[in-house]
């Protein structure tokens, strides 16, 4: 049986990449992590479809639906700056 | 136009009048991640009095009875006269009866009220009169809220902001260069920076790198003993 390892070219590139954000947060005077005293709004994520996908036709509807809301926003389109 | 009405329609309606910013899941869905969000994440103008914030957003929803602004957390109806507590209390307030949640926040997570201007000034306009913001502002709203789901946008971002800086900093002014690298910063960038004509621009990039190599980064090191360091 295959089993999964981790790649560790991958897990030192997440680790570089949480040091820099440290170190770049630490020169501009910035906590490292979030402000334990500061009051956090809480989660507002929303599934798609309450107790996930049990079929292709839920997972074909969620796709089309992030095409649609997509081109509501109009983010499929190109922008102007 | 009815319960057809979608929450893009109702924050396009906001931005005509208001500053608007677009948040969370759609604004990477806007720096070309394909990823799948259901709520809509949207950041009104701070800079409005408290009271004419909650009248901007009662306005959206008056006359449509199908429309009801809750609280997030217990998601309890919201009267008009709870408004301003709720939204002093929370920093957002959530409005259902449309396609998608609408989340319109008043507070971020990570972006200070006091940020708003400087974020909406580098922010892309887009074709509803909301903007867009700039990738490494949407980057430092999502690092440090502690939740795992955030990482894909976390890495994605990254990576897409460092292949834009690879690109720029050996051709940017040493200002340009330097102002870039106070707000980005990573072992590659860093590398591309000792490469700059300008002095103050390579040692940035290489105090950034002997700082990080002191902490254990490996490419940081690496970079360091290929130099010679």
């Amino acid at each position: 049986m295959k089993q999964y390892r981790p790649n560790v070219e991958r897990q030192k590139m997440l680790y570089s990449m949480e040091k820099s954000r440290k170190l770049l947060r630490r020169w501009q005077g910035k906590p490292e992590g979030p402000d334990p005293d500061k009051p956090r709004i809480p989660d507002n994520s929303e599934p798609w479809l309450p107790g996930g996908v049990r079929s292709v036709a839920d997972a074909m509807w969620i796709s089309d639906r992030i095409k649609e809301t997509a081109e509501q926003w109009g983010l499929n389109k190109p922008r102007r700056s | 136009m009815g319960s057809e009405q979608t929450a893009a329609e109702l924050t396009s309606q906001l931005a005509r009048e208001h500053r608007v910013l677009m948040l969370g899941g759609l604004a990477v869905v806007g720096h070309g991640l394909s990823r799948s969000t259901f709520d809509s994440d949207v950041w009104l103008d701070p800079d409005l009095p408290l009271g004419d914030w909650c009248d901007a957003v009662c306005s959206i929803v008056a006359g449509k009875s199908h429309l009801h602004i809750v609280s997030i957390g217990n998601w309890e109806n919201v009267s008009a006269a709870d408004f301003p507590g709720v939204i002093s209390r929370d920093g957002v307030i959530r409005i259902v009866g449309v396609n998608q949640p609408l989340d319109i926040f008043r507070k971020s997570n990570q972006l200070d009220p006091a940020e708003f201007n400087e974020v909406w000034s580098r922010s892309q306009i887009l074709d509803d009169g909301t903007r867009l913001p700039d990738p490494i502002d949407l980057l430092v709203s999502k690092q440090e809220t502690g939740r795992e789901k955030d990482q894909t946008d976390i890495i994605f971002l990254e990576g897409k902001i460092q292949a834009d800086y690879l690109e720029r900093i050996p051709l940017a002014s040493r200002d340009e260069a330097v102002h870039m690298l106070e707000r980005f910063l990573t072992p590659r960038v860093a590398e591309a920076a000792l490469a700059h004509a300008d002095q103050a621009v390579r040692d940035l990039g290489l105090r950034f790198l002997r700082e990080l190599a002191q902490e254990g980064d490996p490419f940081a090191a690496e970079i360091l003993r290929k130099i010679g360091e």
